[in-house]
């Protein structure tokens, strides 16, 4: 295209009005011309100029041929046919802010979960070559799930499938910097831990394998901590450090591009203490990066030989035990798996329910727009012409829809966050970035052609074949296709319902589930000394703090705890008792074993159902434990359980450590998920080695005043140490709660938007089906019949859509509910009460929906019915 | 497309920048002189003489400007550009090739051996 064709085009592309007046201006000399000529021969000057006009033909016809011929038609008419669709909409404000509000929703709930479901699930590890790390995951003789072991870690180094192989775990760590002290994140590595996850120094060096050897105190920081702690000093290496109350070296700082393990603030290798470990002890998490010519299944092959080798050199420790690798990317995101899935179809069911409804509008509208159709076919429109215009006004509202969507995904997207488990991989990473907005408008484009192909097509078609004939009327025809629309809708909409009931009474249930403690009232904070801690340096720390916070004013009872109800157990080893064989079932079963102080039952409200609380933790006194009601009814059915001794099955063949059981406990939950409550058996604090100390204090003061007194009081007894801020058990409580709430909510919330779509379609279809039969309805009337039997017909239409609908949705929802177990607590996929509750709701839609229609029909005025039209 | 009766498709243009190479016209000279050079064979309706003209103006071969006729009134007037001109040549050879080669079967007798 050269200069000159350019210029014509813009000219008449922005100039429109100039070029089409000069245009109009050319034709009409010529027809002047013409006529003069006319004239000339002798013909009346009156039929000249129609005849000079006959001759010329068509002008609008021509006028638009040379728009053609300027090749601008295109571009005009879509131009053209937007301005004609939004003033359009604009005459119907109600049914374009419908439609636009709910493709809004539909697009921003789907863009907002796909930019997550990018990150989480298509790139939970954002380092180079993440496709070829491999995840371990070790088995005991008993099938249960087991971490590595450094012993192991060194065996399975030796499989030629993997180019490198480390183990790690993180653990928290104490930073303290011109006296504050800062909790920080470690990660703990064994084996080349920088080959496999391809993380390279920008400052400095790696720790070399000399230092890993010695156990030297030195540490590479992760270049966010760096700028976070360090404001990106430039000469922090060869720093000291203090860390968990000792001397660090800083020998290096990450690149930016060493992104994983997520979260973790320095890498430092694992103490030496920790290649002591017996091989029974499980506690690595362990990746490989294979080898560059092998695959995970050549590996799983060596592995199955090496683990078969393993358990005849080591029949003790290792016999029985496998190893099953997987996808290191699948490992990561498996937490977040089910619920990214399950929100994104959810919203893409609201958008397809949405995208429907809007179809539903159109459709009706274009029936209602038949006789403009029809005379834009007689004026010359051809079929593509009319589709293109009526396509125009799904566009408008689709782009409308989806402006709007993403604006409500950008703001909702926090939000969203709060509903995904804790350990969704990079969820900080997603953000309504520039492949959410590409995915946005691509469900735009797709949803304009999914509302608007087919009204637009049968418009046209329609248009073409009846032309006028009907005088304007709607026809039946699409009646049947509507009624197919509303019917998938609510199928879609039931199995939303379902899904979402099915979260909501999850919730609903894990609320009203027995704690086992009394919140009210109780608070507690938590202090993690360092794991090096020597034992007595935690006993007195223990004492001194119990002894203020029993001193505080307004306190009844305080205690201590290896860990708070409700936030996970800690130390579980199968046990042993006294006198007694044990049920197979409990042989090998792995009980919970905790800590406490005496305190800590009437501080935390953790009743004594019977005998006494067990006496402070004295070395060379009689050892003394509690038991749950739980673990005492699988244990002891047919016998007291006070006086027997218990104790944790000990390794090799050193003699059995007995308990004495003083009482028994109620039950508690361990996690908020669990819904039966876990055996468990309680030790004195001081019995085991446990450095993180969890206080509970129960009494009149506010969490406030408390606060107050510990930073007084106990603070000034722990310099450097990290004192968490102190909550009350029922904040916690509620925490624990928080994700699945949440999660209930956004469920809730799609699937009663979903019901608001679908009321809306069918309200829509059944008032167009009372306005158009309205004729029908008033001849009814004359002729006798009662207004009841009219309204019962609207609402018979109704109910057989709903019915058909909930047919259908029954069956997608069961098969759909069946991914959802593992999100579920204490209701199952086919809870029977939760279906009928969904299916009671819709029909109550349904009739809702019909009544206004119904009513309308009911009152139909035989004398206006019959002039209508 | 315009569908110019009676015309190869093409032709008209191939005419219409004949007619441009003589001497710049409007629209209605155009046409009264199609009429006349044609002596009515070549019938072209009035109508989509304008269609051809957009086109050829929108491909750069010939341009516009509004001038007086002789009468005083403001006409739009076509004349060929350079391209124009070259495309005339090009098509005008063609056209004589390929009415060449009609004429020849046409005038073919019997089968060559």
């Amino acid at each position: 295209m050269n200069f000159r064709t350019l210029r014509l085009r813009l000219r008449s592309l922005f100039l429109r009005h100039q070029v089409e007046s000069e245009l109009t201006e050319e034709l009409r000399f010529h027809l002047e011309a013409k006529a003069a000529e006319l004239r000339s021969q002798g013909i009346a000057p009156a039929d000249a100029l129609a005849r000079a006009q006959r001759d010329f033909g068509n002008l609008t016809l021509l006028k638009d041929q040379c728009r053609d011929r300027r090749r601008l038609n295109i571009l005009e008419a879509l131009v053209q046919d937007l301005r004609y669709s939004a003033r359009g909409l604009a005459r119907s404000p109600g049914v374009a802010l419908v439609c636009i509000a709910s493709l809004a929703l539909g697009i921003g709930a789907t863009s907002a979960l796909f930019s997550i479901f990018d990150v989480a699930l298509l790139h939970p590890i954002d380092i180079p070559h993440a496709d070829r790390l491999a995840w371990f995951e070790e088995h005991r003789r008993d099938g249960q799930e087991s971490g590595g072991n450094p012993k192991r870690l060194h065996d399975w180094q030796t499989l030629p499938a993997f180019q490198s192989v480390a183990g790690y775990y993180t653990e928290a760590a104490v930073l303290t910097q011109n006296g504050a002290a800062t909790r920080i994140e470690a990660l703990r590595y064994a084996g080349p831990a920088s080959q496999v996850f391809q993380a390279s120094t920008q400052l400095g060096r790696l720790p070399s394998e000399t230092e890993a050897q010695n156990g030297d105190l030195v540490v590479v920081l992760t270049h966010s901590a760096w700028r976070k702690y360090f404001a990106a000093d430039p000469n922090i290496l060869d720093k000291p450090l203090r860390l968990s109350g000792k001397s660090w070296t800083v020998v290096g700082v990450l690149a930016p591009a060493a992104r994983y393990p997520e979260a973790v603030d320095f890498w430092a290798p694992m103490p030496r203490e920790v290649f002591n470990a017996t091989r029974e002890a499980g506690f690595l998490a362990q990746a490989a990066r294979l080898a560059p010519d092998a695959s995970l299944q050549q590996a799983q092959t060596q592995a199955n030989v090496l683990a078969a080798r393993l358990a005849l050199d080591h029949p003790a420790t290792d016999a029985g035990r496998s190893l099953r690798l997987g996808p290191l990317a699948e490992h990561v995101a498996q937490p977040a798996r089910v619920s990214i899935l399950l929100f994104l179809a959810a919203s893409f069911a609201v958008l397809l329910i949405a995208c429907v409804n809007v179809a539903g509008l159109l459709l009706a509208r274009g029936l209602n727009r038949r006789r403009e159709a029809a005379i834009r076919v007689a004026l010359g429109a051809g079929r593509t012409r009319l589709i293109r215009l009526f396509m125009a006004e799904s566009l408008l509202l689709a782009f409308a829809g989806s402006c709007a969507g993403l604006l409500l995904a950008s703001l909702g997207l926090d939000a969203l966050k709060l509903a995904l488990p804790e350990d969704t991989p990079r969820l900080a990473d997603a953000v309504i970035g520039w492949r959410a907005v590409l995915f946005g408008v691509t469900l735009a484009l797709a949803s304009a052609i999914l509302c608007g192909l087919i009204p637009a097509w049968r418009a046209a078609v329609h248009a073409s074949a009846t032309g006028m004939k009907e005088g304007g009327r709607a026809g039946t025809g699409s009646s049947y296709l509507r009624s197919a629309l509303v019917i998938a809708q609510m199928a879609l909409s039931l199995t939303l319902l379902i899904t979402g009931g099915l979260l909501v009474n999850s919730f609903l249930r894990m609320r009203q589930a027995p704690l086992g403690f009394q919140p009210q009232h109780a608070a507690g904070f938590s202090l993690a000394l360092p794991w090096d801690t020597p034992s007595a340096v935690i006993d007195t720390t223990t004492q001194q703090v119990l002894e203020r916070l029993a001193a505080a004013p307004g306190t009844w009872s305080a205690g201590v705890v290896d860990r708070l109800p409700l936030h996970g157990g800690t130390q579980s080893r199968p046990i042993l008792v006294d006198g007694l064989d044990l049920a197979p079932d409990y042989r090998d079963k792995e009980i919970s074993w905790r800590m406490a102080s005496p305190g800590f039952f009437p501080a935390a409200g953790i009743p004594l159902i019977d005998g006494v609380l067990f006496r402070p933790f004295q070395k060379d006194g009689p050892r003394e434990c509690l038991i749950t009601q739980q673990l005492a009814r699988d244990l002891f059915p047919d016998r007291n359980p006070i006086g027997q001794r218990i104790a944790s099955r000990p390794r090799h063949n050193a003699p059995p450590e007995w308990f004495q059981i003083a009482g028994v406990t109620g039950n508690t939950r361990l996690n908020p998920a669990d819904s039966a409550p876990a055996p468990e058996v309680y030790v004195p604090w001081g019995a085991d080695y446990w450095p993180i100390l969890n206080f509970v204090v129960r009494g009149a003061q506010a969490p406030s005043d408390l606060s107050r007194f510990v930073d007084r009081q106990i603070r000034p007894l722990l310099p450097g140490q990290i004192i968490d801020p102190i909550e009350s058990l029922n904040d916690l409580t509620a925490q624990t709660h928080s994700a699945l709430r949440t999660r209930a909510i956004l469920a809730g919330t799609l699937a009663l938007t979903s019901l608001l779509l679908c009321a809306l379609g069918l309200f829509a279809l059944l008032a167009h089906e009372t306005a158009r039969r309205t004729r029908e309805y008033g001849i009814r009337v004359a002729l006798g019949a009662q207004p009841p039997e009219l309204a019962a017909a609207a609402i018979r239409h109704g109910l057989a859509l709903s019915a058909a609908g909930l047919a259908l949705g029954l069956a997608a929802a069961l098969t759909v509910a069946r991914t959802l177990q593992s999100l579920l607590f204490e209701v199952k996929v086919t809870d029977a009460a939760t279906c009928a509750e969904a299916c009671l709701i819709l029909v109550t839609m349904a009739l809702l929906a019909s009544a206004v229609p119904a009513l309308r029909a009911a009152r139909t005025d035989p004398i206006a019915a019959l002039r209508h039209n | 497309m315009s569908k110019p009766s009676d015309l190869l498709q093409g032709t008209l243009d191939l005419l219409l920048l004949k007619i441009l190479a003589l001497e710049p016209l409007h629209g209605w000279a155009i046409s009264q002189r199609l009429r006349a050079v044609s002596s009515d064979v070549l019938h072209v309706s009035e109508g989509s003489l304008y269609p051809a003209l957009h086109k050829l103006e929108q491909d750069g071969w010939i341009k516009a400007e509004w001038r007086l006729t002789d009468n005083n009134r403001n006409a739009k007037f076509y004349s060929l550009t350079p391209a124009g001109r070259k495309a005339l040549t090009r098509e005008a050879s063609q056209w004589e090739r390929l009415s060449g080669a009609i004429d020849h079967v046409l005038s073919l007798t019997g089968v060559p051996s």
